[in-house]
């Protein structure tokens, strides 16, 4: 059953109308649950949230505990965010690099700030509407998405090369010193080595999504619902898997691949190896954004952060485990998923949409109102408002984000 | 027709609700009487659903109902080349949209935020916020990749920034996704759907230069549109003498005569491009058994007539359907500038446009300003009055009333601009001696011709004019005419940044290739219309290589 229609067509609204089916779902209570990625905790979740849904519920995490279910409105604060929420905001990105400085994109240059993010080290010619930003081991790259460029800079020098990219790059990364460019609407993944050559492949619909594990780069498209693994040597498609169309995020450890489905809640895993579905489990309200929010062990499974902006929370669930990690922490509890990490969800003032979560830094984001936050199991604190979208990166010394003309830098470990 | 307006005219989102099919019953009161109250006096053809527009948007008080209004009341401000007005609306529709995602998101109801989110785009780039309007619409895809209506938006919102091939993917994923939907569960809507879907992608497609798989497409959903799928909605146009065509359509048999009227619209100026006249013609008759006055059609049709008389009718009854288009109006002027017309002394707003065009064309500059300032009394707001005022104060000499008519479209205002700035220009200095032949540059091009237009030259500079030939680096447009082996056909083209053309297509012997420079040596015949702008009416003495 959908969980989640969308509003937008009133065709698609009367339809709903005439089976006697609400246009929208109301927000789901927020449940604090431990949840395992498992094809059986998908009723036992149902069961659990019809259950709570009737009492009242305790929230975990600084701010949502003085709160109980929804958010009351009228809080001075969060009219002030509210208030803010139509501001346009100007396309301004950040990145961290490998090496730990922070890359800005704005206003038409790119700028190379020091780890401490005060120390310019160099300015160059950006793009004129800054999307993604790429940091590699040498080069970074700016993409403008509007207008199909992308400005390559090397990282020492800050010499960069403008290009002309195909249709609307979203996405990329560098392997070995090529720049790999997700250009979602030419349904191409194109390969640019440093002495310019390019090479490109054809990707299913909408590619939406660009990741990399262990130098093997790993294509979602949205709308044909398929996982592409793209080898690199030689420049092809390795192998298509079947997914589940129209996720609004996808990451991947390299072994099971996870996206995530607002419309009906669900997280859905593909084993890798097997190119089979690995189990789904529903999350949350309206789960739209996931993040590692711990790599896993030989003993353990990988942790998700989920970010649901119904229920102004990011959910932290454990990922699929291998049957040897199943074994190892007890073999009852892998089967049935019990993890061992209950509770560790976070409510926020206003529903965050974003999660970023980099060793000790846990960072979530409210794209509507620009809200940034910092987060962890004891507290929850607004960074900074309003902060563009893409106008913040979480790197190994710490988090910065672009404001009203200035990089602003926060350490790893306050 | 700008690009702008052409894409908010052609921008198609669609949408039903069962309390839009309400309000459209409650409208068939005013359908029926509307002919009659609008029979007393020659009405532009907008009229009506602008009328209808202002109603919905005083009396609805939903958030699609208020949106629907203000989008369409823009695009019918637009046609009208009510640019002012125009951005008002768009900037209701904005507030209206932002408002809206401001209390869903509050509310944590997040198919209400994607929905207000992709319109608020839409409103944004109306307003040409392309930024915003980019970064919205992706927000909106994040939550609502499923759905075919929120790929459809995409699309339009690409369109109106002029971005061709970011609509077309985008109308491919809400084809793909609507094909499932019926392939899942067949009904007469969701054809309905997956046809505007498949209108959405042609017209991208077109735009983005790829015309066969437009062609076929727009063929398919004519086809599909004329299917006995769709007799109810047919029959339910006849019963409610439906007739009203939106660009954000509301019920179902709207949306079905919007689709038709848009569909063969675009399909007919496929076949006219591809010089399938005959085709062409019989799309726009179609399109006119259902919508009589429709403007772009007359307008075609009087652009296609095999006769004078025929045209010239057909241009009567499309100025009276918009006697404010600007394509109409370059059509028109293109007519005039090789033919003279009869006086007429109709009392339209179409019919008084076509006398002031005429006067223009005439040079009774000083009759075209009363007719055009009476008009602009009563069209204030209207871009294309204060152009033509604009243009034909220029002609008189009269540079500051030009600078102060009020012109919000670019395009005409940059034209405007510079006409006034080349109207200042003396003779150029080629023409005070008695060479015989000379190499003029592009400004002193740009003199003769502004000296030309304001009928400026002296007697003795015109006897200079016509002795002397001149030789220029000349880039050629593609002709469509073939010309005999080894020779090549050519018409117009630009030297040095002037727009010129002969006075009919020229065959010369060897082969030049079109947007290559060639040398051409010529004698300058007079001022001559060239794709919608002045421009230097050439007779070309010698053609060759250039050095």
């Amino acid at each position: 059953m959908n969980r989640y229609r969308n509003a937008g067509s009133l065709r698609h609204e009367e339809a709903l109308l005439a089976r006697g089916v609400r246009a929208s779902r109301p927000p789901q209570p927020a449940v604090p649950r431990p949840a395992a990625l498992r094809d059986r905790e998908c009723d036992r979740a149902r069961d659990a949230r019809s259950r709570r849904a009737r009492r009242p519920h305790s929230v975990s995490g600084g701010a949502g505990r003085r709160r109980t279910g929804r958010l009351a409105a009228g809080t001075p604060l969060l009219v002030l965010l509210l208030a803010l929420m139509a501001l346009p905001l100007a396309a301004q990105s950040v990145a961290v690099t490998p090496q730990g400085s922070f890359v800005v994109a704005h206003d038409g240059i790119v700028e190379l700030f020091a780890s401490n993010g005060h120390d310019r080290l160099w300015r160059s010619d950006g793009v004129e509407y800054p999307g993604a930003l790429v940091a590699g081991e040498s080069s970074i790259a700016v993409l403008d998405p509007i207008a199909n460029r992308a400005v390559v800079a090397d990282i020492r020098t800050g010499a960069s090369t403008s290009m002309r990219t195909g249709e609307t790059p979203i996405d990329g990364a560098f392997v070995g010193g090529d720049l790999y460019l997700l250009e979602r609407d030419a349904r191409a993944l194109e390969r640019i080595a440093p002495d310019g050559t390019r090479a490109s492949i054809s990707l299913a619909a909408d590619p939406a999504f660009l990741r990399i594990r262990d130098a093997r780069l790993f294509v979602y498209s949205r709308v044909a619902g398929v996982i592409q693994e793209i080898a690199t040597a030689p420049f092809r498609v390795a192998r298509t898997v079947a997914a589940e169309p129209f996720a609004s995020d996808f990451e991947t450890d390299g072994r099971t691949a996870y996206t995530v489905h607002p419309r009906d809640g669900f997280i859905r895993m593909v084993d890798l190896a097997t190119g089979k579905p690995a189990g789904h489990v529903r999350i949350g309200a309206v789960p739209v954004d996931l993040a590692f929010a711990g790599s896993g062990t030989a003993l353990s499974a990988p942790m998700l952060a989920v970010a649901d902006p119904s229920a102004k929370r990011v959910w932290v669930v454990e990922g699929k485990q291998s049957v040897m990690q199943a074994f190892a922490r007890g073999f009852l509890r892998g089967l049935i998923g019990l993890g061992l990490f209950g509770g560790r969800e976070s409510k926020f003032r206003t529903g965050v949409d974003r999660v970023v979560i980099r060793g000790p830094v846990s960072i979530a984001y409210d794209s509507s109102s620009g809200t940034l936050y910092r987060f962890s199991k004891e507290k929850i604190e607004v960074l900074a408002h309003p902060v563009a979208p893409g106008a913040f990166a979480v790197g190994p010394s710490g988090v910065a984000w672009w404001q009203d003309g200035t990089l602003v830098a926060q350490k790893a470990n306050r | 027709m700008s690009k702008r307006m052409q894409c908010a005219v052609r921008s198609g989102q669609w949408a039903v609700n069962d309390r839009a099919l309400r309000a459209a019953r409650c409208a068939l009161l005013l359908v029926l009487l509307a002919p009659a109250a609008f029979a007393q006096t020659t009405r532009i053809a907008s009229d009506f659903e602008i009328q209808q527009m202002e109603k919905q948007a005083a009396s609805a008080h939903d958030f699609l109902s208020q949106l629907s209004a203000h989008l369409n009341l823009g695009d019918l401000r637009l046609t009208r080349s009510e640019t002012t007005v125009a951005h008002t609306e768009y900037q209701k529709a904005a507030d209206i949209a932002q408002r809206e995602r401001t209390d869903a998101r509050t509310s944590s109801d997040l198919a209400r935020y994607a929905t207000a989110t992709m319109y608020a785009s839409l409103a944004e780039a109306k307003l040409g916020e392309e930024r915003q309007a980019f970064a919205l619409i992706e927000e909106a895809t994040r939550y609502a990749s499923d759905d075919a209506k929120t790929w459809n938006v995409y699309a339009s919102t690409m369109r109106v920034l002029q971005q061709p091939r970011k609509a077309a993917s985008a109308a491919r994923n809400a084809v793909t996704v609507a094909e499932a939907e019926l392939r899942r569960s067949p009904s007469t809507a969701k054809r309905l759907d997956l046809d505007i879907y498949r209108y959405s992608l042609a017209t991208a497609l077109d735009d983005a230069g790829e015309r066969d798989e437009a062609q076929r497409l727009l063929e398919t959903v004519v086809a599909s549109l004329r299917t006995q799928d769709f007799d109810a909605l047919r029959k339910d146009a006849a019963r409610r003498e439906s007739f009203e065509i939106y660009s954000t359509a509301r019920g179902e048999t709207t949306a079905y005569l919007s689709l038709l009227n848009r569909s063969q619209l675009q399909l007919a100026a496929m076949y006219e491009r591809g010089g399938n006249v005959a085709r062409a013609r019989d799309v726009y008759h179609d399109v006119l058994t259902s919508r009589s006055d429709d403007a772009t059609a007359l307008a075609a049709l009087a652009r296609l007539a095999g006769s004078g008389a025929e045209r010239t009718q057909s241009y009567a009854d499309a100025f009276d359907a918009n006697p404010f288009s600007i394509g109409l109006i370059r059509d028109y002027q293109s007519w005039l500038s090789q033919h003279r017309v009869d006086p007429n002394d109709g009392a339209s707003d179409g019919s008084i446009i076509r006398r002031a065009l005429e006067q223009m064309a005439r040079g009774e500059n000083r009759a075209a300003r009363s007719t055009l300032d009476a008009l602009a009394s009563r069209f204030p707001e209207n871009d294309v009055v204060g152009y033509l005022a604009a243009t034909n104060d220029i002609a008189l000499g009269d540079a500051v009333r030009a600078r102060s008519r009020s012109i919000h479209v670019e395009t005409l205002r940059r034209e405007v601009e510079s006409r006034l700035a080349s109207s200042v220009a003396a003779a150029p200095a080629f023409l005070d001696g008695t060479a015989t032949s000379a190499t003029p540059s592009g400004a002193e091009l740009r003199h003769l011709l502004a000296a030309l237009q304001q009928q400026r030259l002296t007697p003795e500079e015109h006897l200079a004019l016509d002795r002397i030939t001149l030789t220029s680096t000349a880039m050629f447009d593609a002709s469509a005419a073939a010309g005999k082996p080894g020779q090549s056909v050519l018409e117009s083209g630009t030297v040095e940044g002037v727009a010129f053309r002969f006075s009919e297509p020229m065959a010369f012997a060897g082969t030049f290739a079109a947007a290559t420079p060639l040398r051409l040596t010529y004698r300058v015949l007079g001022v001559t219309e060239v794709g919608g702008a002045d421009g230097l009416l050439l007779e070309p003495v010698k053609l060759e290589a250039e050095r």
